[in-house]
């Protein structure tokens, strides 16, 4: 005997549903609502392709292993018992400077912060302006990689040079378009699956809000080329670096509300 | 004889319900195409209205009921109410759980106690909500948002819809893709962005405002409080900043190639003035709070409301 749910309730246990973790009757009563319920239906049927998206996207990993040169540094050399003065150290003890330690745990955060903001990027929430709190500049952790020509995305100047090694004059600039190149790999994948979720979509919207969806993407892709552009005659600039941040974001939080519209039938 | 009787009691006894049930099956019908009805809700409940295409239009009153009147052309109504939510929304099947082609316009009329919150979905319908003085949720994918009275926590969205709201006390978020978005007399922190939609903010009393479009200009005209912050981004679109004669802030304006007018007397301090290819940072009045505006290609404008400024629009 099952008992009829509301979609609030579906709302509120769809997590459990997801993963398998409710209670059989809970579940066969979901299940019924689900079947017959039109949001809920296409609700679930986003969030499991959205979870099969998500599954095939590659492993994120810092571009370096921290943690070897923190640990060498931190770790306390071991001491035999009673040994004091009669047994001499090999090695002179390493203090542990508070300068040195504070550059590793603000990398070690970054890096950190990085992993967790491109993991929370990647949630359904549609992007909200989050209240009083600006969106962070996302810190990149990704390596570079060729990756972006095949996701097929279109790779900007400072994509293909940083991925080709070249000479670039000053260290400031360089880090800058590796940055930049970086922040365009990640970017760009979060922007092809969402650019597939979005046409896999495209027959239950409405055609004129496709139309506008459409248009207002072809905006933003021109103000991204004309960041883009910009940064490539002015590589170190930071506002400009920036500016193209903003408008990828808003690329994305366009194309994951066209994603979780509702159907028009 | 007693065998005709028998067999006419029989016959009256199978005949009834076949008549109750179509009787009741016209009455179902009717109700799921149409509802008038009154339900009570506890104070701070909830009402939580959505339809594909149409209207929803929201009232609050002083009374303590939830009066809805609602009809559909094609499809049926589904309707829930407790002490605490009120729901109605459409279902566009038929009882075989097949779809209708035809999706027909819904009409939802509904008053509902002040202090009530609202959660207002729609589609192609528009969605009015006026006087309600309680938190607002609403969102239509092509139809307009028009809120007036509304407090603590507003979020009002559309894709191409326009999204109109005026007189909130409390945190308003509002967004569009292509419409316009236009804020009248909000007492409270204010967050609007959109894509190619022009933001208006007007008759502004608050400490916080942080506005973002690509391609739409950007209105604000209100107040500039000591503590306050103040945020405007637009790739190439306007900035348009009406400000009042004794406002004091400190400003971080950036433009990659527009330009910037301002009516106030930019003063530099020694040390202050940090130009950098369009980039630079000036105080007007005590300036204690923080104002950033900043564009790639759009103008930067920044007037004085007591004067006639030829570049004031509102």
């Amino acid at each position: 005997m099952t008992e009829n749910m509301s979609c609030d309730a579906i709302d509120a246990v769809l997590p459990d549903y997801l993963e398998r973790t409710m209670e059989p009757v809970l579940r066969q009563s979901a299940e019924a609502h689900i079947s017959s319920c039109l949001r809920c239906s296409a609700l679930v049927r986003d969030l499991g392709r959205i979870t099969a998206e998500a599954r095939m996207l590659p492993e994120l990993v810092p571009s370096r292993d921290l943690w070897k040169g923190i640990d060498a540094r931190i770790a306390a050399p071991v001491i035999p018992l009673g040994a004091g003065q009669a047994a001499p150290r090999t090695a002179p003890p390493r203090r542990v400077r508070p300068a040195w330690m504070g550059i590793a745990a603000a990398a070690l955060m970054m890096s950190t912060a990085g992993v967790t903001y491109f993991l929370t990027a990647r949630t359904l929430t549609p992007a909200r302006i989050a209240s009083g709190i600006a969106q962070p500049a996302p810190a990149v952790v990704l390596p570079v990689a060729e990756s972006t020509s095949a996701a097929g995305i279109e790779t900007s100047p400072a994509v293909r040079r940083a991925a080709k090694g070249g000479g670039v004059a000053s260290f400031a600039s360089e880090t800058s378009q590796v940055r930049d190149a970086q922040t365009d790999v990640v970017y760009g994948r979060e922007i092809e699956m969402l650019q597939r979720i979005v046409r896999s979509r495209k027959a239950q919207l409405d055609s004129s809000t496709v139309t506008i969806i459409e248009r207002n993407l072809r905006v933003i892709d021109a103000a991204i080329e004309q960041s883009r552009a910009a940064l490539a005659r002015d590589p170190a600039s930071g506002s400009l670096s920036d500016q193209l941040t903003r408008v990828l974001d808003k690329k994305v939080e366009l194309l994951r509300t066209a994603a979780l519209l509702p159907a028009s039938t | 004889m007693k065998l005709i009787h028998v067999v006419a009691a029989a016959a009256l006894v199978t005949a009834l319900p076949l008549a109750l049930t179509a009787q009741d099956r016209d009455r179902l019908q009717r109700d799921r195409l149409q509802i008038d009805t009154t339900v009570s809700i506890e104070r701070q409940g909830s009402v939580d209205l959505s339809l594909v295409s149409g209207r929803i239009r929201v009232t609050g009153w002083d009374r303590r009921d939830v009066k809805v009147t609602a009809s559909i052309d094609e499809g049926s109504l589904k309707f829930n109410a407790n002490p605490s939510r009120v729901t109605l929304s459409v279902d566009h099947r038929d009882g075989s759980r097949r779809r209708h082609r035809n999706l027909g316009d819904a009409r939802f009329d509904v008053f509902v106690p002040r202090g009530t919150r609202l959660i207002l979905e729609a589609v192609s319908g528009d969605i009015i909500a006026s006087g309600v003085q309680g938190e607002i949720e609403a969102g239509s994918v092509s139809g307009d948002v028009s809120v007036t009275g509304a407090v603590r926590d507003v979020s009002l969205e559309s894709v191409s819809g326009s999204v109109h709201v005026s007189q909130v006390t409390g945190n308003l978020s509002a967004e569009s893709v292509s419409g316009d978005v236009r804020a009248e007399g909000i007492n409270g922190n204010v967050e609007a962005s959109t894509v190619s939609g022009t933001v208006r903010l007007l008759g502004i009393q608050t400490r916080y405002v942080r506005t973002e479009s690509v391609s739409g200009d950007i209105i604000y005209t209100g107040n500039i409080d000591p503590a306050g912050k103040y945020d405007f981004e637009s790739h190439s679109g306007s900035l348009r900043l009406n400000l009042p004669r004794g406002a004091g802030a400190q400003f971080e304006v950036e433009t990659f190639s527009g330009d910037v007018d301002s009516d106030f007397a930019i003063t530099m301090q020694p040390g202050e003035r940090k130009r950098k290819k369009g980039r630079f940072e000036f105080s007007i009045g005590d300036g204690k709070a923080r104002v950033s505006a900043q564009t790639f290609s759009g103008r930067i404008i920044i007037n004085d409301t007591s004067t006639d400024s030829p570049t004031r629009r509102d």
